[in-house]
């Protein structure tokens, strides 16, 4: 579903991905993990397009899709939920929906919103709220909602966890797993940093060190009891 | 009291040229983030634009003003296409392109002069016909602009609401990745951003030029009119805009009633900096959370 070749990446002159591949097959739930500066939420950005790699190739459901501009990729399939600033504060929640399914409108739009309500049943109350005032679970709730709302057949998902606690951080993977069920997400790529949540949830496991693939597990499952198995490759 | 509701009528006209140029102004730099100082350029050659359609080409008053603000957007439009686009790309900092958009109003405003003479242009000729309310007297200008400048700030107003792009481009200056990351048109809002505020500051320029006339310096003052209505009524807030544009108008007026027009200036600065100081968000700001801030 999703391949991307031989990424190589730089902020600035720093380089922050060295050749690297990863791929994403049909049915995956698929976490990317890493220490800090791995350079896990740079190989996202640089499939969606909004850092341009100075080489490799990315293809998304046989198409080269390397040259093509973020609002392309979007709308060609794939959702993105940035890490940081994913919902706009400043509007109500059903304006950060509206945003999110931009450019649907009429009925398909109202069918869109619904099946937000039964994803995340909270919102339907929440509609004319300041997103600003929505806690940290609700927000990370509408971000991956204005996410949903274009139906991706590919959900990449940069730590939507991330500050949050564990009971709220096991209810976003859970509606996560919900949305699949819903609106028919095909694969979900997540960059995570809770090891144990992460593991109980996905079907594969990539470890990024450095800016490279250092390991890759179809059977995230043998690690959930010594996740530290997978944290040795942070130190190697 | 004849003469103080003389001068609150006069604000209340004044209070919609002001409104326009503060949403022009505060539709770049609330999406922008940057401080789009070649405004004020946009606005000298809107009305320069119809100076030359009517007193070179000839044309009659209805075209040249379509002319005047159809050359306005066209300079807006280009001076980001050509300027500022590129400057971003590059990885420029606001700075870089407060800078250079001081650059491109120096450049524009010095053309016009070369062109058209630094002297006062007029655009309309003869005694404006004034209508009476009673002991206060109107011009029908002051009619044109009262109607003219509400008239847009509250249609404006209700497309922002109703309209997803415009949205979007409310959240472009908040959340710029994320504006990208949701596959909104970036590029068709960017270039819609630059049209609307040249055609804000195009009206507001064409209202005052056929009562006042135009010189190529007054660019700078509506620059400044606009960026104070806007940081005074609170950046974020589209109705603070227009608040800090009236507040202005109003103790414009007040000014003129106690001392004289001399002070006007004075005025504008002396509430930018006491809005600064105590209120840095803007006197009609929303309450935020402290991590929004």
């Amino acid at each position: 579903m999703l391949e991307a070749k031989g990424i190589n990446a730089f902020y600035s002159r720093k380089q922050v991905l060295f050749d690297t591949s990863i791929s994403v097959k049909e049915g995956e739930k698929v976490i990317l993990i890493g220490p800090n500066g791995a350079g896990k939420s740079t190989l996202l950005k640089t499939i969606v397009g909004l850092l341009a790699p100075t080489k490799g190739q990315i293809a998304f459901s046989g198409e080269d899709i390397s040259s093509w501009s973020p609002q392309r990729r979007i709308n060609s399939g794939i959702g993105y939920l940035l890490q940081n600033e994913n919902i706009v504060p400043g509007l109500t929640v059903e304006e950060n929906l509206l945003l999110g399914a931009y450019p649907i409108k009429g009925d398909l739009l109202k069918k869109r919103v619904e099946e937000v309500f039964e994803i995340f049943g909270f919102m339907k109350g929440r509609l004319k709220d300041r997103a600003g005032f929505l806690s940290g679970g609700e927000r990370q709730a509408l971000a991956v909602s204005m996410v949903l709302m274009k139906h991706p057949r590919l959900l990449l998902l940069d730590e939507p966890t991330a500050g949050l606690a564990p009971k709220a951080a096991q209810n976003i993977l859970e509606h996560v797993k919900k949305a699949q069920d819903v609106i028919g997400v095909k694969a979900v790529c997540l960059v995570e940093h809770n090891l144990k949540l992460a593991l109980e949830w996905a079907s594969k496991v990539i470890v990024l060190v450095q800016g490279r693939v250092v390991f890759t597990s179809d059977t995230p499952e043998l690690f959930i009891n010594n996740p530290e198995e997978l944290e040795k490759y942070f130190f190697e | 009291m004849i003469l103080l509701s003389q001068l609150l009528l006069n604000a209340l006209v004044n209070a919609a040229i002001f409104s326009l140029l503060a949403v022009g102004f505060g539709l770049i730099y609330r999406s922008m983030r940057f401080f789009y100082i070649a405004y004020g350029a946009v606005y000298v050659i809107a009305s320069y634009a119809v100076v030359a359609a009517m007193q070179i080409s000839g044309f009659p008053l209805y075209l040249s003003i379509g002319a005047g603000v159809f050359l306005g957007v066209l300079a807006g439009v280009l001076m980001d296409r050509t300027v500022y686009l590129p400057l971003e790309r590059s990885g420029a900092t606001p700075g870089v392109l407060l800078i250079a958009s001081l650059g491109l109003y120096i450049l524009a405003v010095n053309a016009v002069a070369l062109i058209f003479g630094n002297e006062v242009k007029i655009l309309s000729r003869g005694i404006e016909p004034s209508f009476s309310l009673g002991p206060l007297v109107i011009t029908r200008m002051q009619v044109i602009q009262f109607l003219v400048g509400w008239i847009l700030v509250t249609g404006f107003w209700l497309i922002i609401r109703k309209n997803t792009l415009m949205k979007g481009i409310w959240a472009m200056g908040e959340t710029p990745n994320l504006v990208t990351a949701l596959g909104l048109p970036c590029g068709l809002m960017r270039l819609l951003v630059f049209a609307l505020s040249s055609v804000f500051a195009g009206v507001a320029s064409l209202v005052t030029a056929l009562d006042v006339g135009i010189d190529p310096h007054v660019g700078m003052h509506a620059l400044l009119i606009g960026a104070v209505a806007v940081i005074v009524g609170g950046v974020d807030v589209y109705w603070g805009w227009i608040g800090g544009a009236s507040l202005l108008a109003l103790l414009q007026g007040m000014a003129v009633w106690q001392f004289s027009s001399r002070w006007n200036d004075l005025i504008t600065f002396g509430i930018l900096i006491i809005t600064l100081l105590f209120r840095p968000q803007g006197l009609f700001s929303p309450r935020k959370r402290r991590e929004e801030r």
